[in-house]
């Protein structure tokens, strides 16, 4: 079964053409390397698969209402530390506080980054932690990482390779974007190369 | 919805409009105390209505600042996290504008109450008349009219310039006279006139259309921050 289902798919913005009939089947358990350079498109088919761009033509059909997201950019409240960020995270999304608590001191303590630390004095590097450490507190079946690297040290970027198998192993349904498909080679599963708005006959 | 409000708050409160709010307090409180007169009689109505301009002058640009600026897109960016954590877009919007509403309302209160205790201090034969308060309801309607026609600007724009021509607009209505045109075109940008009932319940009743005119326009546009 899929948990995505893309037919038919155009996106135009002021009659430039950013994606030009897409269909595609995303399908559970299964992690995704969705490749493509800059402004090939990437990106609004991930925003148009969230709900936050609506298509021109064709349907898009995500069968998950909570997805673990990481955006290309991060925002974060400045006046609060860490901890208090993904809590209130984790309050809208309903998680229970001793379990909030459980995964957000584990996720922190994984990730090694001090909870009681403002957030306007974090690093780019640390900011994309706190990014993903927010996609991952609420254990979604679909995970959607749009250039997750961006911003981590080669260190950090091995932790989020481990972070990502541990996903696979719990079945999870993962979506990576990004323009480098040699450093997540050993966590893909299937890669979908998108060129100018359409996918392109090397993906496998 | 409390923990969303919250969430919202979280953002809202940042170094900007901490230097802001409390700035513009000041110049208001400043600005009462200036605007007390030396009459010796019960006519203190030089009190009134010059604080009641100044009210309308720094709260436009309060409410057009925090509604418009909440809308931005980068202080809008984190609605990525919160719209995929199964929070609806009317949730989210809807949520945003309780509390901005809110931060408005409470700060007129507050000085709604600093108004009447300058008058009570400072002012000879001052007295509370209930016109003051229907006139700081008028005026607090009229805010939030202008800063809703900010956020609406700003849907649309995403460009920080348009926060001025709601401003704009306010300063321009604020002296029209009665010819059809002019009562037209003060239907739709309100301002402080005599108070009565029927111009209560069409400022009320504008309020509410702009409130879900800038609901229905976040549910429909592109997200594309």
């Amino acid at each position: 079964m899929a948990i995505i289902e893309i037919k038919n798919l155009y996106k135009y913005f002021h009659n430039n053409v950013v994606l030009n009939n897409l269909s595609f089947k995303f399908e559970y358990n299964n992690t995704y390397l969705l490749v493509g350079a800059n402004g090939s498109g990437k990106s609004t088919l991930i925003k148009i698969i969230l709900g936050f761009v609506k298509e021109t033509q064709g349907r898009v059909k995500t069968n998950e209402k909570t997805i673990g997201y990481v955006p290309e950019k991060s925002s974060f409240p400045e006046m609060v530390n860490i901890k208090e960020f993904l809590y209130s995270i984790a309050n809208i999304r309903n998680i229970p506080k001793n379990s909030a608590k459980a995964i957000i001191e584990s996720e922190l303590s994984e990730w090694k980054l001090d909870g009681s630390k403002k957030i306007s004095k974090l690093s780019k590097g640390m900011m994309q932690k706190v990014s993903i450490i927010q996609s991952l507190i609420h254990s979604p079946k679909l995970y959607i990482f749009d250039e997750p690297m961006s911003g981590l040290d080669e260190k950090s970027q091995k932790q989020f390779l481990n972070c990502i198998k541990n996903l696979k192993a719990k079945n999870k349904t993962i979506i990576i974007a990004t323009h480098f498909k040699d450093y997540y080679q050993e966590v893909a599963d299937k890669v979908v190369i998108i060129k100018e708005g359409t996918f392109n006959d090397e993906s496998n | 919805m409390m923990n969303l409000i919250k969430c919202h708050f979280a953002y809202l409160l940042n170094k900007v409009t901490l230097f802001i709010l409390p700035s513009v307090n000041i110049i208001m409180i400043i600005s009462l105390i200036t605007n007390i007169g030396d009459e010796y009689s019960d006519n203190f109505n030089s009190y009134y209505f010059s604080s009641i301009v100044m009210v309308k002058i720094c709260f436009c640009f309060i409410s057009i600042f925090l509604f418009s600026i909440s809308i931005y897109k980068q202080n809008d960016y984190y609605a990525y996290y919160i719209l995929t954590s199964n929070v609806s877009r009317i949730k989210y919007i809807t949520s945003k504008i309780i509390l901005i509403t809110g931060t408005v309302l409470i700060n007129f209160v507050f000085l709604f109450i600093i108004f009447l205790l300058i008058g009570f201090l400072l002012q000879d034969y001052f007295y509370f008349q209930i016109i003051f308060l229907y006139g700081f309801i008028e005026t607090c309607l009229i805010v939030f009219i202008y800063g809703l026609y900010g956020m609406l600007l700003m849907q649309i724009t995403q460009n920080l310039f348009t926060i001025i021509f709601p401003y704009i607009f306010m300063i321009l209505t604020s002296d029209l006279g009665d010819s059809l045109i002019e009562t037209l075109l003060m239907m739709i940008f309100p301002n402080t006139r005599d108070v009565d009932i029927i111009n209560l319940i069409h400022l009320i009743w504008l309020t509410c259309l702009l409130i879900v005119s800038n609901i229905i326009i976040f549910c429909k546009k592109d997200l594309h921050y």
